[in-house]
This record gives structure tokens, C-alpha cells and sequence, in this order.
């Protein structure tokens, strides 16, 4: 096997397929979020927003619109390769700015799709069968170096196979959890519906959707597998569609592995649709410079060293992950865990004011309440907020504590946070959280008797 | 290796409609979509048409009896009124829980139970004249919770006298109001389409607007905004820094606030246990917790019913009167409200899978 050189040059039309697909089905997913009216419901009708940073100010209905409206024609900017390099730009600080606003709706694919339009920004994608060709034929180039189309292999490599390693844990492996909760509630869905309730199916799925996580990148990579790995691509991500309420990162999944085919077999794709088009087919090898490997070399270490580091942070806190969740987001790990709950805070007054009870949806939505209740870094954040709402009211030292039952992967509710913690007076930062109280896997069940009398 | 691993995974995924799993016992497979269905035809059949068959035909009784009042307004009809409206409202208890479909969008609740009625505003309207009944500004000077005035809200010593031409007039309007209120919404139960939606291929599902998703998430909505708060946490003064707010109390004037809430609590435990109002059980909730092995959850959802119902036992029949004696009983009834409001947030929409929205998620 030859030496890997990051700078050899293949087909720019692998690029361009993937510029097309991500670009259409991005603004197609705008105008399903729309829609659904989950740009009212999730970014205007809240009066509160659990926002990442507190100087980042939601920016209002008119302003929401504006970055609904910008993420749409960028996306379309990046189908088309129209002014490709400011779409995905402004792509990536809108789409990221949106996600940036409330903890509440953080998806992984979200996530995920921020990295690819970030990603997207350096890639000469753009350079072939593009709009901007038309304008500038000299920017044209059918030759790219490798590297960009690696660096999104790269990137789905990540996702897959730290979502599989996410997977290997007892309650995954050994409990079918939270499978074994989520499929028979699917027992209704055409033709594999009455299988899901069969005892062993969850099984199989927790140990499928783990080896499938963490190989499929190595059959998409490997030619004479490659074509059966895709179709279990779009087998897995089909079944995953047809299963769970995931919205459209299925259907990203599918349209974005497609990265792993040959540049050649993209190439003679790429030169029918161009003859049908009749878009130029000639060669234009390497003309510019964009941007030099040595310069860029540095920077996309560091970024993939950022990526492959992050998500072992959870490492530097003790305490069950999927309990304390400190370290969990932007880790990929996906359906891993079932976990709901419901926390509510009394406010007290050093100065005299009696206990209240705060009714949580006068500052929240449902969505809201139940997202904040089961995540310990949302509840100190809403405590903070209701700190500052009751010191309006005149409350001198306002004491914020919590009553919170919480269930894990089908156990029996559970207190996460120590009730007796005066939450107002807990600094919110990066240290461990000392105030959740330890996960008991086995609370509440009577000696003897199992919960999953099946297991 | 590898490619052992890769075959059985392609095997599994593509074909995995096929590959049914053999080690089974056939005994204790039970259709979960059609246990889900026949949960939601139980309910419709066997605990809503018969809730409000009854609550129409105690309505019925109510209009009739304010008709008698109003044409010979002695002390025995003004009795018979009282008990008509006191039977009103019990069963209305009986019928507010199923807080989806026709109930919702006729806003029966709101037409028939709005309080803090607007003791000012109903006497305006009886010394004007000038009212609409059934408008949503005139809805907190009507229903029962302004009959609740009309008719409890007088001293002992007043002379029947006082009931003059124009507040029996008030009386009788509010109570045929409630009474075709309750008729359209009952209609609209056994007749619209609605039924058809809750109890067809629909009802098998999970998501947010399937039948069972639509009881559940009713469930959480009614019981903590019109049980736990309306008729506890709000007038308790939990919700405002322990000012006591006994005008807010359900039944303000009659002495009757406990029963409601105990006819409220009993009914949310019937309908958990699939309990008609004959008492014969069907498919439940409670039974279907118990089919996703999940009997420790539904025993725990029972007891703490019998925790709940025992403490509203210990009050006084009259909230208003408890705020006054012991406001801490509130307190603790309120606390084991929110430890069900807990349980069926966490441990039962969680085991039941049931989404409370349509949005994307992936699990995390």
C-alpha cells in the first residue's frame, strides 16, 4: 500500500455530490421545521432559554426568522454554489448561533451538522458544477486534494464510532436498555411491529446497532464491501427512521456516506449529469491556491484533536455519566439513555418571605420542564434564573432548593439533587457537581423481587 | 473476523422483517398496539360515554330544578336545587379528567367551571340585565361555581324573598347554560368524529397524538393544572409565598370543596384502574404497566392513591374552613400530589414510551 499523501489529487465530484445533498436536504429540513411550527414553539413562544452562554441574548421573533431565513438560503448558497464560500459561512454561524440558544433542543445531529457546515467553509466544494463556475470560469478545478473528502470521512467516522463505543455499556449490552422500554412502544408499526415485543428483539438491536456503530466505517472504506455496507446504511438508518422520532439525520446519514465511494465512481455520475445539464465536462486541473496543506495542516490537527479529546471529558468527572450528564453532550452518544423526570424548586427568604412553590410552566414550556428536570447543569441554571426573577420581587437572599424524581433506563424514580442544596448559592462552572446525589441502580425494588422479572 | 460480524449485521438489518426470533414463549405474547387500543375503547365505552351520560342527566335535573325554583321559590325546591347543583358538579368531577378530544374543544371547563367566580360582576348583571351568557368575559360570573354564590352564597337567616324576579331569572339561565353545554360536548362524545380517530388504527400508537398519548399528556396536564393547583396549591398560597388564598377554594361558599376533590382523586384512580363507573374493570392503564413488566411501578401509582385519598380524608369537608384551621394539611396533600405528578412524568410516560411532543430527538 502506498504512503497516505493528504494532497494527492482526485475527481472534485464527490465534493460536489456532497455540497448538493447536504445544502438540499439543509434548507428542505428549514422548511419542514417550519413547517411543524417548531420555530414558534421552540424559539418565540418560550419566555426563557437555557442559552449555552449568558451573554448570547435570544434575538426575538423578527430576528429568529432572519436566521431561519439566512440558514435557508445559505443552505440553498451551498446546493448551488452560489457564493459558496460566504453560504457556508453564514450557514454555519446561523445553523450554530440557533443551536446556541437553548440547551433545551441540543440534538447530536445538530451538533454534527455544525461541525459539517464548519468543515464545509475550507472545502473547495464549490469548484465544479457550481453556479459560481458560471460567474468565474477560472475558479473552476475538477482535480481536489484528498484530504477535503477525508476530512468528512473523518468526521463520520467520529460519529459512528464513538456512538458505538458509547454503546458498550452493561445497561446497553447486557439490560437492552433503553431499547427494551422503546421498541414495544413501536409494537404498532407495519410488518416488524408485533416482532418488537418479543423478549430477545431489543437484544438484537442493542448488539446490531453497537456493531454497526463501530464498523461500519471500516466496510464503507473497504472497497469490495463497500455496496453492502451501504445498504445496511440505509437499512440501519431506514429501520432507525421508521422506529424513533429522529427527524431528518437518517436521511443525512444516508446522503452523507455516500462520501465513502470512489471520487471515480462520483466522477462518471458527476459527467452524466453534466452532459444532461450541458455543462462543461472539460478538465481543468489545479489553477489556484487556495489554501496552502502547509498552512492549513496545523489548524486541521488541532481540530482533530479537539474532536477525538472531547468526548472523553466525561473522564475527568466522577459519578454515573447518564446520571450526572456532566461531560455528555457533544459525545455522540445517541439513544442511549430513557431518562425523564420532574423537579421543582421552593423559594424561600432569609428576610421573611414564606416558601413558594414554583409552578415550573409559568417560565418554561413542557419540552422545556422536562429537559431541564433530568439535567443537573439545566436545573442550576434555572434556579440561577429563578434567583434573579424572585430578587425582582424584592427578595433579599432568596434560598432555591429542589425536589427532583428522576428515572433511568426503566429504574423507579429517583432524587437527583440533594434537597437540602440552597441552589441559589452554587456557583455554575466546570467543577463536578457535588450536589447530585449518587445513582442507585437497584432503588426502590424490594429484596428479591427484580424490577424485569424477565431478565 | 470482521467481515463474520459485518455479514450477520447486513443479515440482521435489511432482512429484518424476516428473521423472527424462535425462543419465545407464544403464551405470553400479547399485541401491545392492540392492548393500546382496546385500553382507549375501554375508557371511551365504559368510563367517558357513561361519565357523561350522567353528568347530562344531573345537568337535566339541575336546569329542571332551577325551573321549579323560579316558579314557586319555596324553601324545599331551593333545597332540591341545591342538591341538583351539588350532583352537578360532583359528577362534573367525574368528567373533567378526560381532558382531550370533544371535552377540550367544546371548553367545557371553562364554560362550566371557571372560579374564582365574580361575585360583583354577577350582581351587576342581575341588577342590569345586561349579560350574555356564554360569552368567555361573562364566563366568571357563570357556571357552577356562580350557581356555587347564587345559591350558597347567602346568609342562613335570608328571607326566599330576596330571590327576586331577576336573580331567578340569572339562576335559571346559568343552569340551562350548563346543562346544554354538557348536552353538545356529551353528543359530540357519542357522535362526532372524534371517537372514531381515538378508538381506530390510531389508538395503537405512541406518539404525541395517539389515543394513549392523548390520555397521558391529558393526564399530566389536568391533574396538575385544575387538581393540584386549582384546588390546592393555588388557594393553599403555595403559589404565592404562602399568602393563603381561600376566595380561589372550588366550592367557595358551600361546604362541600372536599368531596369534590375526593370524587376528582377517585375518579383519576378508576381511570388508571380501567374502573367503570358500574366498577366492572377492563384493560387499564395500570394493567398495561403491568404487561411491559413493570408491576412494581403500578402497585406504587395504587398505593400512592391510598396515601392521597387517606390525607383528604383527615380534612375538613370545607377547604376554605381547612386554609383557616391547618393550611399545613394542604401543604401535605399538595406534596404527595406532586410526588403522583412525579411518578407519572417520570416513571410512567418514561416505561410507556409516550412522547409529549412531536420534536426530533435523539435520546439523550
Amino acid at each position: 500500500m502506498n504512503r497516505y499523501h493528504p494532497t494527492q489529487l482526485i475527481p472534485t465530484a464527490p465534493l460536489v455530490h456532497f455540497r448538493i445533498l447536504f445544502g438540499g436536504m439543509m434548507a428542505l429540513s428549514v422548511l419542514r421545521f417550519y413547517h411543524y411550527g417548531w420555530i414558534e414553539s421552540l424559539y418565540i413562544e418560550p419566555v426563557y432559554f437555557f442559552s449555552y452562554f449568558d451573554w448570547l441574548v435570544p434575538p426575538g421573533p423578527t430576528g429568529i426568522y432572519l436566521l431561519f431565513g439566512t440558514v435557508f438560503l445559505s443552505a440553498l448558497g451551498i446546493m448551488l454554489g452560489w457564493f459558496y464560500r460566504w453560504s457556508a459561512c453564514l450557514f454555519f454561524l446561523s445553523f450554530t448561533y440557533i443551536e446556541l440558544i437553548d440547551k433545551t433542543n441540543y440534538l447530536n445531529h445538530y451538533y454534527f451538522v455544525s461541525l459539517i457546515g464548519f468543515i464545509l467553509i475550507f472545502l473547495p466544494a464549490h469548484r465544479d458544477f457550481s453556479l459560481d463556475t458560471l460567474r468565474r470560469t477560472s475558479i473552476r478545478q475538477t482535480a481536489v486534494p484528498r484530504w477535503t473528502t477525508d476530512l468528512i470521512k473523518f468526521q463520520l467516522a467520529l460519529v459512528y464510532i464513538f456512538a458505538g463505543l458509547a454503546k458498550l455499556n452493561p445497561d446497553w449490552l447486557f439490560r437492552a436498555m433503553p431499547l427494551k422500554l422503546w421498541l414495544p412502544a413501536q409494537a404498532h408499526v407495519p410488518i416488524i411491529g408485533p416482532l418488537l415485543t418479543y423478549d430477545i428483539t431489543p437484544y438484537i438491536f442493542s448488539w446490531g446497532g453497537a456493531l454497526y456503530d463501530l464498523f461500519i466505517v471500516f466496510f464503507l472504506l473497504y472497497h469490495p464491501t463497500r455496496w453492502l455496507a451501504y445498504l445496511a446504511v440505509i437499512g440501519f438508518h431506514v429501520a432507525t427512521a421508521m422506529l424513533f422520532q429522529i427527524g431528518i439525520f437518517p436521511y443525512v446519514m444516508i446522503i452523507s456516506t455516500l462520501i465513502f465511494f470512489s471520487p471515480e465512481a462520483h466522477e462518471n455520475i458527476l459527467n452524466k449529469i453534466k452532459k444532461w445539464t450541458g455543462f462543461s465536462s472539460a478538465h481543468h486541473p489545479l489553477s489556484l491556491n487556495w489554501f496552502s496543506w502547509k498552512t492549513l495542516k496545523p489548524f486541521l490537527i488541532f481540530f482533530i484533536i479537539l474532536q477525538l479529546v472531547i468526548p472523553f471529558r466525561f473522564l475527568a468527572y466522577p459519578g454515573h455519566l447518564f446520571w450526572t450528564e456532566q461531560g455528555y453532550r457533544f459525545s455522540w452518544r445517541v439513544m442511549l439513555m430513557e431518562k425523564a423526570g420532574y423537579t421543582t424548586f421552593t423559594v424561600a427568604d432569609e428576610s421573611g418571605h414564606k416558601t413558594e412553590w414554583v409552578n415550573n410552566r409559568d417560565y418554561l414550556t413542557a419540552q422545556q420542564e422536562k429537559m431541564m428536570s433530568t439535567q443537573p447543569d439545566m436545573i442550576l441554571q434555572f434556579a440561577h434564573h429563578l434567583k434573579k426573577i424572585y430578587q425582582e420581587r424584592g427578595y433579599k437572599n432568596p434560598v432555591i432548593k429542589c425536589r427532583s424524581r428522576v428515572t433511568l433506563n426503566g429504574t423507579l424514580s429517583q432524587p437527583l439533587v440533594d434537597p437540602a442544596t440552597n441552589l441559589a448559592a452554587v456557583k455554575r462552572d466546570w467543577k463536578h457537581k457535588s450536589w447530585i446525589l449518587p445513582f442507585d441502580p437497584d432503588f426502590g425494588k424490594t429484596p428479591g423481587k427484580k424490577i424485569n422479572s424477565n431478565e | 473476523m470482521r467481515y463474520f460480524l459485518f455479514t450477520f449485521l447486513v443479515c440482521l438489518l435489511v432482512s429484518c422483517g424476516e428473521n423472527g426470533p424462535e425462543i419465545t414463549n407464544p403464551d405470553e405474547m400479547v399485541d401491545l398496539a392492540e392492548l393500546r387500543q382496546e385500553i382507549a375503547t375501554h375508557i371511551t365505552n365504559d368510563l367517558i360515554f357513561p361519565a357523561y351520560q350522567e353528568l347530562n342527566s344531573k345537568s337535566k335535573s339541575l336546569k329542571e330544578a332551577a325551573t321549579a325554583f323560579a316558579q314557586n321559590p319555596t324553601p324545599d325546591n331551593l333545597d332540591n336545587l341545591k342538591t341538583a347543583h351539588r350532583e352537578s358538579w360532583i359528577n362534573w368531577q367525574k368528567t373533567s379528567l378526560y381532558y382531550f378530544g370533544p371535552t377540550v374543544n367544546n371548553g367545557l371547563r371553562a364554560g362550566l367551571n371557571t372560579y374564582p367566580t365574580d361575585a360583583d360582576k354577577i350582581e351587576t348583571n342581575i341588577t342590569s340585565g345586561d349579560y350574555q351568557i356564554g360569552s368567555i368575559a361573562n364566563q366568571d360570573a357563570e357556571g357552577l361555581p356562580a350557581l356555587d354564590y347564587l345559591l350558597n352564597g347567602m346568609e342562613e337567616t335570608t328571607p326566599l324573598s330576596d330571590f327576586t324576579e331577576a336573580r331567578l331569572a340569572y339562576i335559571c339561565a346559568l343552569a340551562s347554560a350548563v346543562h346544554n353545554q354538557v348536552m353538545v360536548a356529551e353528543d359530540d362524545w357519542s357522535n362526532g368524529a372524534f371517537i372514531e380517530f381515538f378508538t381506530g388504527t390510531d389508538a395503537t400508537g405512541t406518539d404525541v397524538g395517539s389515543a394513549l398519548g392523548l390520555i397521558v399528556n391529558g393526564i399530566d396536564l389536568h391533574f396538575q393544572r385544575f387538581v393540584r393547583d386549582g384546588k390546592i396549591a393555588i388557594p393553599a398560597g403555595l403559589r404565592s409565598a404562602g399568602v393563603v388564598r381561600p376566595q380561589s377554594v372550588e366550592v367557595r361558599y358551600g361546604r362541600y370543596s372536599t368531596q369534590l376533590l375526593k370524587t376528582s382523586l377517585q375518579a383519576y384512580r378508576d381511570y388508571f384502574n380501567g374502573t367503570s363507573l358500574t366498577r366492572n374493570d377492563g384493560p387499564s392503564i395500570l394493567a398495561y404497566l403491568r404487561q411491559i413488566d413493570q408491576p412494581d411501578l403500578a402497585d406504587q401509582i395504587d398505593n400512592h392513591f391510598t396515601i392521597l385519598l387517606d390525607k383528604v380524608d383527615q380534612l375538613d369537608s370545607s377547604i376554605v374552613q381547612q386554609i383557616e384551621t391547618d393550611n399545613e394539611a394542604l401543604i401535605q396533600v399538595f406534596l404527595s400530589m406532586q410526588d403522583l405528578v412525579a411518578i407519572f412524568k417520570s416513571d410512567m410516560a418514561s416505561v410507556m414510551g409516550i412522547s409529549i411532543t412531536n420534536q426530533d430527538n435523539d435520546g439523550d
